[in-house]
Formats: C-alpha cells, structure tokens, sequence
C-alpha cells in the first residue's frame, strides 16, 4: 500500500498525508488550504486518472504453444445447436447417443464447445467425449488438471499419478489398466505402502478395468489388508476370477450351505411338486471366512448375521456351479428356493447372477420377483433389484410379459433401468400397448398412480432408430371434468393424471423429435 | 429469415438460459396454432395453458405478446424466432391484431416527435425553462457539496471504517444525490459501496473512486472555466441528460455499417440497463448505445451480437463521445468479414490515454484487439488470464474464467473485442477461424 492510500486508510485525523512526487499533485495547490481531507480526496483522483492514463502492457510473458491443427472436420453448426441444448439441458442419454454418433461419422466437437463438454458433470459421458475432443480438446484438457481424464499419453499420465490429487491419480490409473493391466499393478504396487488406507482402497477398485488372473495374488494379499474396506475391495475382485484359489474355497463353503437337491415329481394324483433344497446354515463361520467376503460387513436391516453370511458366500459362486452340480436349469432351481430360506437364497443368486453375468438366471430371478416381489421386501430394496438385473435382461421377454401382463409398477421401474438401445421387439411391443392405453386413460377420466406415467421417457430416449419414424403417441382431446358450487358456479377442468399424460406425451414426442434431427444432423 | 438471425443470435436475446430453453422448445410448428410472417413482422399464436399471441416488429427486434409473463422476451416470443429459423412460411398479410400493432409503434414515434416539435414551437416560456434549469443547478451544487463534506468525513476518520458500515451508510448517501437530481453521481458512489472486501486491493480502490467523484464535484463548481464538450461530458456523468430525441435531431451523425459486437446487461435497482457496443467498418468508431426498461419490461429496440446493420447513428455531445442513439437502420443481419481494431497492445493503451486525458470520467472503453493471443499465465490454479499480442506485450483479462475464448483461440492469433474497465478487458466476442462469436461471462 502507498503512503497517500495508507494515510486515507488511517484517517487524515492520525496520519499526515505525505508529499509525492507525481506531476499531478501541483494541479490543486490553490485549494491545498482548504484542508487536507479535500487536498488528499483530489490528489487520490488526478493520480488514478494519470495512472489510468499512464498504463503500461505487461511484458515477458510467454507465448503459448498453439495447438496442433485438426485431423478430423467438425461437426455442422445445425449439429453444434443440438449439441449445445444436449449439454445445457445434461440430456445424457442422448447427449452420448449423440457423441457416439459423432465418433461413428468421423467427425469432432466444434471448439465453442469444448469447454462444456469437459465440464460434463457424469463420469459415464467422459470415454465418449474424449473421443471426439479433437486435437484442440486434447490441448485445452492438458491446460485444466480437472480435465486430466481427457489427456492421452503415458508420459503425462505419469506425472499425474506422482503428483496429482486421489481422484485424479485413481483415473489415470483406471486409464493405465484399461491398456496394460500389468502396468497399471507395477506403478500400484511401487507406491502401495505408503498410501493411506482410503487411497488404496480407492486405487484397489481400478483393478476392475481388465481384471486378469494375474492379478489374484495381489488381490489375496489384500485380502489380509490391515483396512477393511480394501480387504472388502479385494474380496470384490478375487469373486469373479475364475479358478482363483479364493473362487474354491468359496465353493466349498457354499457346497456345505447348499447341501444338496431334489428335483421336481409328480405326486399320487398327478399334482406336480417343485423341486426343493435343502439348506444347512453353517454352525461356525471362521475370522478367515468373514475377512474376505465381499460388499458391507453389516448386514441390511431385518437380516441376520449368518444369514448375511450366506448371501455374501452364495455371491462369490458363479450360479452357473449350480447348474452343474446339480445337473438341472436355472429355472428348476430358481423354482425350488422355497421356504424358510427362499429370500436367503434368491438374494444371493441375484447378487451372483449380476457379480458373474449369466444372464440365463436374471430372467427367472426377476419373474420370481415379479410374482411376488412382497416375500422379497425383506431383504434388499425392491427397486434396487431391477436396477441391478436390468443390464443382464432379455428384452423381447420384457415386452411378452408387457403384453400379457399389462404394466406394473415393477416393470415400469425394470423398464426405467433398461440401458439403451431398447431391442426392436420390445420396443414396438411397448408401443402398441402405450396406444392402447393412452386413450383407455383418458376415456376413464380417472387413474391414480399409473405405473405407465414413468415408462414414456426412458422409451423415448432408448428404443432403437429403427423405431423412431413410428413412434408418435396421437395427444387425445382434452377431457374435462365439471364441478359445480352451491352458488351455481360451474368450474370445468382437466384433471391431474390427464394432465401429467399430457405433459409426458408432449415430452415424448419431443425426445423423439431431437433423436430424429440428431440422425439427419449427424449423418453416418 | 432476413434479419439474419441465427439461433445463437435467438438465444441471445433471450433474457435468461431458462427463456432460451423454453423458447427452443416452443419453436416448432406442433407449439403453434397459426404463425406467419409479412416484411415488416412476424407473428403467430402459441398454444401454452392458453393461447397467446405474439408478434415481433422485423425493423429493430422489438417484441409483444398477450402472455403475463414479467421475463421479457418471453419464452413465446424466443418461441417463435426459433420457429422462423427452422420455417419458412411464405409472406402474407398480417392479422388485424399484428396491423393495429405496427401502426400503434409507428404513431407512438411520430407522436413522439411532434409532441418535441410542439414543445419547441411553443417554447411556452423560456424564462420558466431557464428558472427550472437553474433550480436544479442548484439543487445538484447543494448535493455536491454535502457529499464533499461526506467524502471528507470518511477520509478524515479513515477509510478501514468504510469495510464494516451497513448498507444503509451508502444508501443513504446516494438517496441524498437522487433527490439532488444527480443520478449519475449516486450510481458511481452505488458502485463504490461494493468495493469493501471484496478485494485485497479494495481500500485503493476506493480511494481511487473517492478521488474521482471529488474531480467530479470540483468540475461541476468550476463549469466556467471547462470548455463546451468538456463540460458536456461533465453533465452527463452528472446525470443531467439530454432527450433522446435532441440527440437524434442535433447529435453528430455518422453513418457507416456498424457491427454490433455485444451487448451486458446490468441491474441498477428496479431498472435494467442494457449497453449494446458497436463498432463502424468504415470510420473505426466505437458507439454505446444505452437502453432502460423497468425490470421484466421489454427493450424497445432489438440487437443481434455479430451481426451489422447499416445506418445512422447520432452521438451524444462530450468531449469523447462514445454514447449515440440510432437514428435510422436498414437491411442488416448480415456476417461480416473481419473485425476492424488495434492492431498493437500498444495502440491500444495509447488511444486510452488519449480518451483518458479528454474525459477523465470514462469508466468503460471498448476495444477491438487484432491478432491477440488468449493465454492462461501459469497454470488454472493462480494463473493469470491475458492476451498478448505478436509484439509480445500483454493485458490482463478481467472477471472469472475464459476457457471459451481459449478453446476458440487454441493458441493461435485471434481478433477480439472487450470492454476495458481501466484494470482489464472483459471479452464481449471472438473472431476466429473466420466467424465472430460472443462469450458469454464464465464464472
């Protein structure tokens, strides 16, 4: 701070403000007597008018280096508006259809684009953003550490993994496994000792990009780890490898619980009896045993101890072990997990069926669900089981059930988390029996809680462009109800739930009207 | 469409993202019972949970519509600029209710003006004129003076007390200046009371500010000695202004093509204030024009950023006028080539200074940069915004983040134009790879 800024601070009444030697102080002598507050005021504004007049460019600055030119065109500026609106709206789903896309047709981002395409707030966009940066997104993510994820090669990748913060570390080392598991091990395995226990648990999770079996006796020595949420870790790695020691030891404890089985007959009078298991609970479950068990180590309300233990146990068993063993399908045995441990045993199944990906178990795990989702509550959320099964789902068995069904508040959520694209016959299963109900809606004039009010958007934004040109759901005419007052007032009004159709049909149709420019803007 | 709008330039006029978005929406033909269009105007009715009627005056942008929405232009409006970038209906004749419209502007002006032209024909007494003229002289030298007397008490007990007062310590000043009939002087000292903390630098700052309202108020004292536009421009910065309507009539005319190269929005109580920057191809000369609405009331004329417009324009009196109205438009809408501007860092600062030493008052001067390099100076974190130009000499750029205007550049030489606000340039638009954007402030 200079002398005159300092004296204005203090107060002319403790500081005597000082002489300068700038040429403007002598413009105002003539008033220099009519107090120094006045002096100092006037003295203060021709100074920062000569300061103003006065400034000097910075010099000694660095030109940067300029980005390399491009390889690859831009998209067109009709593709760039619906880009832009995708990234303002966060319009995901179709934000990366349209990514994609971009990729597929050989074209980049236009670089007024760049910076909001970095900054995409979900993690699942950033592979197919990355794709289409251009070498102008290359060069601006290496300026910006927040956009390190962007930044392709290993000698930068380097440097972030010595110096950078967690997250960022445990990306780049993500990016490392994705192109050599073995590498990716070796800088982990340098550093591992020194780490804190939440950074390695954090870095241990990267190993599921390209998990390989020569990463079991890294993994079963974490298995000893002094954290329990890195053996927890492990132990969620070392599951699905198949022929690990680890995987064995677990069968065997599984085989004791699972003990053995007895396929369906029919009876006297020609009635035909499930199948049934026969489940013995483990009488001792060892420290060895529980240490390397994957996911909480509590176990969800309304469950017990041991009953947990089976879950988690029958998790690390891939369920195609069952059918071997038992020489039998999954439906048989799905079918025969009933009574005092028929939750016990589905929810383990299902954990195992979406940990392993056999996808021959999620479609009798999920109609047993379907059935009877109440005898399930128990245990894990209901909606959560939908969201875990529904990568692994047919889709065509979806629609069938649809039809014959009619829709339910469980397919409604199952049908939520169905990832895109939608398969064709499920999509146009959808489709006749949404045209069937809309008008059957609005004839009634009535429907609370609708299970099919959830179902227009994910639709819209999923079904395959195959189906997009036939899509369109007709808006019905507006129904309106009437009331009447006791003063003879009539009131007419649409009412809630018709209301809400209509918005979502309006957003249907819009969802499927920026899918359909995206394709003509964005040709292939 | 002709006004050469593009949906950048749609968005643009939209008073928030939140409008744009909307308006987006709206613009297909599914939202819209009728839409048309003749040259003068473009028109249609939006179904929303009614349907409302929109027009929108082709000449300058300006826009109406039956909805009660207090955003303006509403989304309807945005609506249906959208609508008529994807559209092309052929022209026919408006509906009465767009005719009664247009003919209601087009008498509102020319009532307008005959009622000046009234005003002075009957020059009811000029004595009465010049007694109101010299009351609140008056009224202005008696402001002046207690907040001399103001600035002086705070300087006296020191400035470190101005970071703790209430609001109510500056409110009540300016008030005071308001009912003095200086606007202009209360706005600067509203702008001062901001400073407080907000950095480390503040208390210079605030002297800085302080010094020059006390040059301000020692000017207005000594208007005799000031020649004519010097003392013009003491009037304005006073708030003492002049009818739009003089201007046009007796203001210095240029006409020229002038790029409209961006436009800010600032709220100053219950009055928005719009600064719309332009620049003419031909003379090189910088023009503000500055529109008022109440809060949530349209502004009259429309301006599209990156686009030009041929036309009048006819500037204020000062003594470096940058102010103007526009007196007549035509055509417009189109893309320029290039923009014209500074071609040194150094050319830049020197015009400064000489705008600078003419009107010491100027708080903002606009500047169009050739060939400058947008740079981040020593990484994201504490690093320093600048462009710098092929001399390698550099200006800071103000307020938040440009990774924009980085991203556009990729390192390479660009044109771009900025407000300068006396510490750094705060980017308005960017012309690289052969077309002109505007930038949006990042924060």
């Amino acid at each position: 701070m200079d002398a005159l800024t300092r004296a204005a601070v203090a107060g002319t009444s403790r500081e005597t403000p000082p002489a300068s030697a700038l040429p403007t102080d002598g413009l105002f002598e003539s008033a220099a007597g009519k107090g120094s507050e006045r002096d100092l005021l006037l003295r203060a504004g021709t100074r920062a008018v000569y300061r103003a007049a006065g400034r000097l460019a910075e010099s000694g600055i660095e030109a940067p280096q300029p980005a390399p030119d491009e390889t690859l065109p831009a998209c067109s500026a009709k593709a760039e508006e619906l880009l832009r609106r995708l990234l303002v709206d966060q319009r995901t789903t179709i934000l990366f259809e349209a990514l994609e896309r971009l990729r597929l047709a050989g074209l980049r981002l236009p670089h007024v684009l760049l910076p909001g395409a970095l900054n995409v707030e979900h993690e699942e966009l950033r592979p197919a953003v990355a794709a289409v940066l251009g070498e102008r997104g290359r060069w601006l993510a290496r300026l910006n550490p927040e956009w390190a994820w962007a930044v392709g090669d290993d000698g930068d990748l380097r440097d972030v993994w010595d110096e950078g913060a967690l997250k960022e570390r445990t990306s780049v080392l993500r990016r490392v496994r994705e192109r050599d598991p073995a590498l990716g091990r070796e800088w982990l395995s340098e550093t591992w000792r020194q780490e804190k226990a939440d950074a390695r648990s954090a870095m241990l999770e990267a190993f599921e990009e390209n998990l390989t079996p020569e990463d079991e006796p890294f993994l079963e020595s974490s298995l000893g780890d002094r954290s329990m949420k890195v053996r927890a870790v492990a132990a969620d790695l070392l599951a699905p490898l198949p022929g690990s020691a680890y995987a064995r030891r677990n069968a065997e404890r599984a085989d004791a619980i699972i003990a053995g089985y007895e396929p369906p007959s029919t009876g006297l009078l020609g009635r035909r009896r499930p199948g049934k298991l026969m489940v013995d609970l483990p009488p001792v479950v060892d420290e060895g045993w529980k240490r390397e068990l994957p996911g909480e180590a509590s176990p969800p309300r309304k469950m017990g101890q041991k009953a947990w233990t089976v879950v988690r146990t029958l998790e690390v068993v891939p369920p195609v072990y069952w059918e071997r063993r038992f020489r039998t399908t999954p439906e048989e045995l799905v079918a025969a997990a009933r009574g005092e441990w028929e939750a016990v045993l589905l929810t383990g199944w299902r954990r195992a069926a979406v940990r392993h990906g056999e996808d021959s178990w999620t479609w009798p795990l999920w109609r047993r669900w379907h059935e009877a989702p109440e005898t399930q509550h128990d245990l894990t959320s209901t909606w959560e089981l939908p969201r875990l099964l529904a990568p692994l789902l047919p889709h065509g068995e979806l629609g069938r059930s649809l039809r014959s069904n009619g829709m339910s508040h469980e397919l409604a959520y199952t049908l939520d988390a169905l990832p895109r694209p939608w398969d064709e016959e499920l999509s146009l299963l959808y489709l006749e029996e949404l045209r069937k109900h809309v008008p059957r809606t609005f004839a009634r004039n009535r429907d609370v809680g609708d299970p099919w009010l959830g179902t227009p958007q994910p639709a819209a934004e999923r079904m395959p462009l195959s189906c997009l040109d036939h899509a369109s759901v007709p808006q019905p005419d507006e129904v309106l109800s009437e009331r009447t007052f006791s003063d003879g007032q009539v009131l007419r009004y649409e009412i809630l739930p018709l209301r809400s159709w209509r918005e979502k049909l309006e957003k249907f149709e819009e969802t499927l009207e920026l899918r359909r420019r995206l394709v003509k803007e964005i040709p292939l | 469409m002709d006004a050469g709008l593009t949906s950048e330039g749609v968005a643009a006029l939209a008073p928030d993202e939140k409008v744009a978005a909307a308006g987006r929406k709206l613009g297909v033909p599914k939202s819209w019972q009728t839409h048309g269009r003749s040259p003068e105007a473009l028109w249609g009715e939006c179904r929303g949970s009614a349907v409302y009627q929109v027009r929108v005056d082709l000449s300058d942008l300006a826009v109406k519509c039956s909805c009660p929405s207090r955003k303006q232009p509403c989304k309807h409006a945005i609506g249906l600029l959208f609508l008529s970038l994807g559209t092309t209906p052929s022209e026919t004749s408006s509906p009465d209710w767009v005719k009664d419209w247009l003919a209601r502007r087009a008498a509102r002006t020319t009532a307008d003006k005959r009622s000046k032209g009234r005003d002075e024909a009957a020059a009811p007494d000029l004595l009465a004129r010049e007694k109101r003229e010299k009351k609140r002289l008056s009224r202005i030298s008696a402001g002046l003076d207690s907040l001399d007397l103001w600035m002086e008490n705070l300087v006296r007990g020191g400035l470190a007390a101005a970071g703790t007062q209430p609001p109510s310590f500056w409110e009540e000043q300016a008030k005071r200046l308001v009912d003095a009939q200086a606007p202009g002087i209360a706005a600067r000292l509203w702008r001062l009371s901001g400073l407080p903390n907000s950095s480390p630098e503040w208390p210079g700052k605030l002297l800085d500010g302080l010094g020059r309202l006390a040059l301000l108020s020692k000017a207005f004292h000594r208007f005799d000695v000031l020649d004519d536009p010097l003392a013009e421009s003491v009037r304005a910065e006073i708030g003492i202004s002049l009818p739009q309507e003089e201007i046009r009539e007796r203001g210095e005319r240029v006409d020229d093509r002038w790029i409209v190269l961006g436009q800010r929005i600032d709220e100053e109580g219950r009055l928005t204030v719009r600064r719309t920057w332009l620049l003419g191809e031909d003379t090189r000369r910088y023009a503000l024009v500055l529109q008022f609405a109440a809060a949530g009331s349209p502004f009259a004329e429309g301006f599209v950023s990156g686009t030009t417009w041929r036309g009048e324009i006819a500037f204020y009196p000062g003594a470096y006028s940058l102010r103007a109205v526009v007196r007549s438009r035509s055509g417009g809408g189109d893309r320029f080539e290039g923009l014209p501007g500074y071609e040194t860092v150094e050319a830049f600062l020197d015009h400064t200074s000489k705008a600078t030493a003419l009107q010491p008052w100027l708080e903002r001067l606009p500047a169009a940069l050739r060939g400058v390099v947008p740079l981040l100076d020593g990484g994201p974190e504490g690093g320093r915004w600048r462009i710098r130009d092929s001399a390698g000499q550099a200006l800071p750029i103000a307020g938040g983040e440009h990774w924009t205007l980085l991203s556009m550049s990729g390192g390479r030489p660009v044109d771009l134009a900025a407000e300068w606000n006396g510490e750094g340039l705060i980017p308005l638009g960017v012309a690289a790879a052969g077309t002109y954007r505007i930038l949006a402030e990042e924060g």
